[in-house]
Order: structure tokens, then C-alpha cells, then sequence
């Protein structure tokens, strides 16, 4: 019976996140295209009328733009199910919760089934997405891609927990807002201060490239990592009544 | 110890409730809502029957007191209770793109005793149309759509807060005689929350009087409004009562108009004095004047 309560509060999650889900999609549409156009125009367009030293820097930029900007899209999609408890928020939801058979625990698996289901989904296809598109333009589909798509599965993820613990502390879209870009600031923040003590003074592209590379093999880890932790202070929090 | 959920007298058992907020407490609340009967849980804004029915529904942590329901506690048995009772607020809880389907889907899921058949029939009884976004809805159709899934679970016990607060008198007649037939089942029970006091003039079998967050009055409503009374007499004659019988009075130009709780006692100690029956919309007037004494 409890599967049961949870798969429909899941089918709740993802109606609720419908029309934002196709919309990323439709981002991510727009996004494709416009790299297909732009290697059109490397081929055969302006862009081939470019001198070779020129063009080679600027298609290096272009084929990562062009491999990312649509999967970023499609990451995207996991926040547009924390931006639903904002919709609970707007309509009583949650004091109809309480009236339920089911428990705040299993309102708090449903909301991280549902993005882990997402999560899933959306890497599978941003990685085959990303793999088509390398074969396409002729690109080496390398760990340094595959390490910024997970850096953005694992950046998209923190800040869907981060914006749904925000809306069960704060309760108004303004504050979950702010609790979620303090958090993630501050996080970047003291990565920046551990790396200065650490004698890693520069910043450049190639600095994060490797550490991104680096931490490749966790960043799964860490994902499920974060899904845990919020799943567990969601049900602490949505067990709280009203004091 | 009760050992199912049939053998039990009171479908609501309230026993020293207690809830502090600032500016204001829930003070000693008791009541119970008998097995097959309709409660009408009245007061004025503010006085305390929304916290009341969210202690019940332990939505908010409680200073004190206990809450049996079907009696069983409110909140050790809490998940088991709540397979058995259906809620229906002011305010409808489903979202705005969420059409009947949905609602059907999701009850399915969270209720065992969920009636798919039952529920669209309600629909159709309703006249609720099916295929529509409930952000489409009426405020009445929106309540309609609550009840409407409320009935189709089983549920034995109804606990309704404000349901038909503004909603156009033939809607609320529909959903009363809803109610009637929901009762017909002697197992099913309901409390229901309103300062429309014309509704459960209709309804209700008991009732409870809230005010400042403490229970003035609560008992069979015929009984209630038997002992009661509102006695008209001249300025003069107003003189002469001694105040210890007068819950409060309302001082007319050319009279005074006063509410007592024991018609019997008091034909007995005055006589000549007209007294009128009366109904709980003046009972409540009268009550939540009663510290004034005099009022116009």
C-alpha cells in the first residue's frame, strides 16, 4: 500500500512539473538547432570563410557550446520539480497533507523519487545526446565532457533540493530564491578559499577542467549524496506541525 | 481499550484541550461528536474552531489536552484514523491544473477503501464536469469537487471547516441535503464548523458554542434551544431581573431584549414576562456579548 501512495504522489509531482518539463525541452530544441546551424556555418557558411588559426580557436569554443548549451537545458528540468512545492505552498496542499493516510515521510520519497527519476532521465539523454552530437561534428566525445555534464546533473541537483528545502523553510518563492544562490555562493566560495590555502592561486579554464576530470568518477556519488540528505531533512521538516 | 473500529460511542472525543498562541489560547475545550450524528461547531471569527479542527486533524502541535478519534488516538493510531475520516476546508487543496482524473488518480493511491465509480458518480450528480481545470471551477463547484472526493473513500467521520462560507444559499442547500444523506448511515458522523448559523438551525443534531477560545455551550441543539430563550420586556420591568439570570441583554429604544438559559426557572421567578423561543444565530449573538452584559 505504501508503493502504491507513493507512485501516486509521484504521478502528482511530475503533472504538476508538465508544461515547465516541455518547455525545457523545447529549450533544449532551440538550443540543438542553433549548434546545428552554427557547425552548418563552420562547413560551409561564414564561419568557414575564417582563417584557419581563427577558426580553430573559435570552433574549440564552439564545439563545447555546442555539446553543453542543449544538455544544460535539459538539466534544467529537475528544478521544475521543486518550483512545484511552490504551487503547494499557493494551494493548502500541504494542510490537506495532513489530513492523508500518507505520512510527511512518504510525501518526502515521492518529491525525491520523482527527481531521481528525473535525474536519471535527463543524464541518459544528455549523454547520448552528447555522444550523437561529438560523432556529428567530428568531435572526440572525451571525459572532460563527460565531467561538465555531470557537473551540471550535479549542479541542477543541488539547487532543486536546495530551492525545495528553501520553500518548506521559507514558504515564498523570494526567499526559497535567496536561501538557494546564499547556499550555493557560499559553497563556490569557500571551494575558492580551500583552493587558495591549497597554493592554487589560478583560475583558469584548464585549472577546472582537471579538477573537474578529477572528480568525475564521484559526482554520482554526490548526487545521490545530496537527494539523500534533502530527502531526509524534507521528511524532518514536513513532519513538523505548527507550533 | 477499544479493540475495532466499530465499538466505539463517540466518532470525536475532545477531553481538556489546550493551545497557547499569543494573544490567544484554547482554553480546556471538551466535547464529543456521538457516533451517527451531526455536530455544529459554531462561533464567531476568531474565536477558535479552525485551531480546534487542525488540533483534531493534528495538523498543530497541542499545550495539553486529548483528541480520540473513533476512540483511538489522534495521533498514535493517527494513520489508521485518517483512512476514515475526510476533511473538507474553505479553501479547496488541489491545484489549479489538477481536472477530476487526476483527483481520482491520486486518491486512488492514498486511500484503500478509494471508489473510483463512486466518485464520478458523485461527479455526475454534482454536475461537475469532468474534462475542466479546477482553476476553471466556481467557488461552489470547487467545494462540490471536495465533497465529492471526500464521500468516495468511506470515510466515517466528516470534518468540515467553513464549507459553505460563500457560497449562494440554493449551493448551500445542496450540499445540507448531501450531508442528510450521508448520515443516513448511522456508522458515518460529522462535525462541521460554521458561524452560518442558519445552516445548522437546519442540520445539526448537536452543538458546541465556541468564543475566545473557550466552550460556552455544547449539547443536543433542540435541548439547547429549548433551555433558551429570549424574554422582551419594558426598561422598567429590566430593572427588576436580577442580573444572575441574564446571560446579556440588548437595550432597544422602547425595550429590552434579554437571552436566558433556563425558560422553566424563569417563568417561574417572573411572571407576565414574554419569552420567545429563540434560535442560534441570537444565541450566539447574545453569548458573545455577555461579558458587556448590556449592549445595543
Amino acid at each position: 500500500m505504501k508503493i502504491v501512495k507513493i507512485k501516486s504522489l509521484v504521478y502528482k509531482e511530475f503533472y504538476m512539473a508538465r508544461k515547465p518539463m516541455i518547455i525545457g525541452m523545447f529549450n533544449f530544441l532551440i538550443f540543438a538547432l542553433m549548434g546545428i546551424l552554427i557547425e552548418t556555418s563552420f562547413q560551409s557558411g561564414n564561419l568557414a570563410l575564417l582563417s584557419d588559426a581563427v577558426k580553430g580557436d573559435i570552433k574549440e569554443m564552439a564545439d563545447l557550446g555546442i555539446v553543453l548549451y542543449p544538455v544544460i537545458m535539459v538539466c534544467f528540468i529537475v528544478t521544475f520539480i521543486a518550483e512545484a512545492s511552490l504551487k503547494d505552498e499557493a494551494s493548502a496542499w500541504k494542510r490537506f497533507c495532513h489530513t492523508t493516510p500518507a505520512s510527511p515521510v512518504d510525501f518526502a520519497i515521492a518529491k525525491y523519487a520523482a527527481f531521481l527519476i528525473t535525474i536519471l532521465a535527463e543524464s541518459l539523454f544528455s549523454f547520448l545526446y552528447a555522444a550523437f552530437i561529438c560523432h556529428i561534428i567530428g568531435v572526440a566525445f572525451s571525459a572532460l565532457y563527460a565531467a561538465y555534464i555531470w557537473a551540471m546533473v550535479l549542479l541542477t541537483t543541488l539547487m532543486a533540493v536546495l530551492n525545495h528545502l528553501g520553500v518548506l523553510l521559507f514558504h515564498t518563492k523570494d526567499k526559497a530564491g535567496l536561501f538557494m544562490f546564499g547556499v550555493l555562493f557560499g559553497m563556490i566560495l569557500m571551494l575558492v578559499f580551500i583552493n587558495m590555502n591549497a597554493g592554487n592561486t589560478e583560475f583558469t579554464t584548464k585549472v577546472i577542467d582537471n579538477i573537474l576530470i578529477g572528480l568525475l568518477p564521484w559526482m554520482p556519488v554526490m548526487t545521490a549524496m545530496i537527494l539523500v540528505v534533502g530527502c531526509v531533512l524534507s521528511a524532518m521538516l514536513l513532519k513538523r506541525r505548527e507550533a | 481499550m477499544v479493540d475495532t473500529m466499530s465499538d466505539y460511542e463517540n466518532a470525536i472525543e475532545i477531553a481538556n484541550l489546550r493551545k497557547c498562541y499569543d494573544g490567544f489560547t484554547l482554553d480546556d475545550i471538551s466535547f464529543n461528536v456521538p457516533k451517527g450524528s451531526i455536530m455544529g461547531f459554531i462561533g464567531q471569527n476568531g474565536a477558535g474552531k479552525s485551531t480546534t479542527i487542525k488540533a483534531i486533524l493534528n495538523i498543530i502541535k497541542t499545550d495539553g489536552g486529548s483528541v480520540k478519534l473513533f476512540g483511538m488516538d489522534h495521533i498514535q493510531d493517527e494513520v489508521q484514523i485518517k483512512e476514515q475520516i475526510a476533511a473538507v476546508f474553505d479553501e479547496c487543496p488541489f491545484h489549479e491544473n489538477f481536472k477530476a482524473k487526476q483527483i481520482d488518480i491520486l486518491f486512488r493511491g492514498l486511500y484503500q477503501n478509494w471508489d473510483r465509480n463512486k466518485f464520478y458518480e458523485y461527479l455526475d450528480r454534482f454536475g461537475l464536469p469532468q474534462k475542466k481545470k479546477l482553476g476553471e471551477f466556481s467557488k461552489g463547484m470547487k467545494m462540490k469537487m471536495q465533497i465529492a472526493a471526500a464521500l468516495s473513500h468511506g470515510a466515517r467521520l466528516l470534518i468540515m471547516d467553513e464549507p459553505t462560507t460563500g457560497l449562494d444559499p440554493i449551493v448551500r442547500n445542496e450540499i445540507l441535503d448531501i450531508f442528510r444523506e450521508y448520515l443516513c448511515d448511522e456508522d458515518n458522523s460529522i462535525l462541521l464548523s460554521s458561524h452560518i448559523t442558519s445552516d445548522l438551525d437546519k442540520i445539526a443534531d448537536s452543538v458546541t458554542f465556541i468564543d475566545n477560545g473557550k466552550i460556552l455551550l455544547t449539547g443536543y441543539k433542540d435541548d439547547i434551544l429549548e433551555s433558551h430563550g429570549l424574554m422582551k420586556c419594558s426598561k422598567e420591568d429590566y430593572q427588576k431581573i436580577d442580573p444572575e439570570d441574564i446571560i446579556s441583554a440588548r437595550i432597544n429604544e422602547y425595550s429590552v431584549d434579554i437571552m436566558i438559559s433556563d425558560r422553566d426557572k424563569i417563568n417561574r421567578k417572573y411572571s407576565g414576562i414574554l419569552i420567545e423561543k429563540t434560535n442560534l444565530e441570537e444565541i450566539m449573538l447574545f453569548y458573545v456579548n455577555r461579558r458587556k452584559k448590556e449592549w445595543t
